[in-house]
């Protein structure tokens, strides 16, 4: 795309900086206007002569989460009006906003025709949700970072619509998406270790090479009230399996669908052969010697007779977390508290290796 | 409630309600082959004890109960 072309912009953005109402205009559906609205206008201003914002989308943060149809509509909108780019928000710390802004980001990129770029606060909960796919600004928690946001919004989506090479997260200025590019460097490795190690033990500021994407912190459910009437599951990411392992769960870097219940068959405890383990990342000879020394089925047995908790759930839920990569774990471990969940289980007990 | 023999990396994970099994180990937290085996299921059943008690312990951020 030759750079001296103007970008169609089509913004979108949430009723409230559309200037239609509060909270209490949540469910307003999705709504086309011509040209910029609310902080368009700032857009357009930034943008000057290299871009157009051909026009506004906006929507309730409640419809664009509860009505599939509105996603459907700015696609729509979005294909009729061939846009370049698709600036959305900047959300800041507006949960839903930033959502909304993700899966519009999301869907629209999947398009393949259209570049995207939204702004958030690192920690808004729609930074998770397209932070690997999609170009994302980190701005203030409040909408007071606008005039800070926009113009770094602006310069790196016209990069993004005219298909030039992006630098390293941190000199674009953008959340990093966990993609590492090869480079040529003029040190090798070993020296640029040792320099920053000494850098560290000097106290002098280094800068890391490779950027860990950092885990989620999860509120901690409340306690359970007792242990009288509960029922408790087994769930384990050790990689135990029945034996021939039918679902070909793998001893390493498993993927979304490798997870599954099994049942205990009416067992008390777990005789060598019963259950196997698959991980590939230790000796698996102690469990596979005695099961229960993963899965404790006979303790937990004894403990269900005595009347220690009322019930433990028939099947285990197990995938092999060896090497699992962080987001699709995570995505592992939701379908299963969702399977839980479904089964009356009020308690988990997890061995983890 | 999670439990292994590695509470550093469950911590970092962000696991709120964490159970060290001292005689357990990485491969198998909840046996210890060193015992012979009517010892061993004993201390099975009172560390699967501790892990349900666990669960009913108030905890605001990822922490470590040992057995």
């Amino acid at each position: 795309m030759p750079t001296n072309k103007k970008i169609r912009v089509v913004h979108y953005v949430n009723q409230f900086f559309a200037g239609v109402g509060g909270e209490e205009k949540g469910d307003h559906p999705l709504t086309f206007r011509e040209g910029p609205v609310g902080p368009g206008l700032l857009l357009q201003r930034l943008l000057g002569a290299e871009g157009e914002v051909a026009g506004t989308l906006f929507c309730g943060d409640n419809a664009y989460a509860a009505d599939p149809g509105a996603e459907a509509a700015a696609l729509d909108h979005i294909e009729r009006l061939a846009p370049d780019l698709l600036v959305a928000g900047p959300a800041f710390n507006a949960g839903r906003y930033g959502l909304a802004c993700a899966r519009l980001c999301l869907a629209v990129k999947a398009g393949g025709k259209t570049a995207a770029v939204t702004g958030m606060y690192p920690e808004n909960p729609g930074v998770s949700a397209c932070r690997r796919q999609v170009h994302i600004v980190p701005t203030g928690d409040t909408a007071g970072g606008m005039g800070e946001a926009l113009p770094k919004i602006v310069r790196l989506g016209l990069k993004l619509a005219r298909g030039e090479e992006l630098g390293p997260a941190q000199e674009e200025g953008y959340l990093p998406r966990g993609v590492r590019y090869n480079a040529f460097a003029e040190v090798p490795a070993a020296q640029r270790a040792v320099d920053m190690v000494l850098k560290k033990v000097r106290g002098e500021p280094f800068t890391s090479e490779f950027t860990f994407l950092g885990f989620d912190r999860v509120a901690p459910p409340a306690p359970l009230k007792g242990l009288k009437g509960k029922k408790i599951a087994v769930v384990t990411e050790a990689g135990m399996v029945p034996p021939g392992n039918p679902d070909r769960i793998p001893g390493s870097r498993a993927s979304t669908h490798h997870w599954n219940k099994y049942s205990f068959g009416g067992r008390t405890e777990l005789p060598k052969g019963s259950f196997i383990c698959i991980h590939g990342g230790f000796n698996t000879v102690f469990v596979n010697e005695d099961p229960d020394r993963m899965l404790a089925l006979d303790a937990l047995k004894q403990l269900e007779r005595e009347g220690v908790f009322e019930k433990l759930h028939e099947e285990f839920l197990s995938t092999c977390g060896n090497g699992g990569p962080v987001h699709v774990m995570k995505q592992v471990g939701q379908a299963m508290a969702k399977e839980a969940r479904a089964a009356g289980v009020e308690g988990v007990v997890l061995p983890a290796t | 409630m999670l439990v292994t023999c590695l509470p550093d990396v469950a911590k970092d994970v962000g696991a709120n309600r964490i159970l060290k099994t001292r005689a357990g180990h990485f491969h198998h937290p909840f046996g210890d082959p060193s015992r012979p085996e009517a010892s061993e299921r004993r201390w099975r059943l009172e560390a699967t004890k501790k892990a349900l008690e666990v669960l009913t312990e108030p905890v605001t951020e990822p922490t470590v109960f040992e057995y």
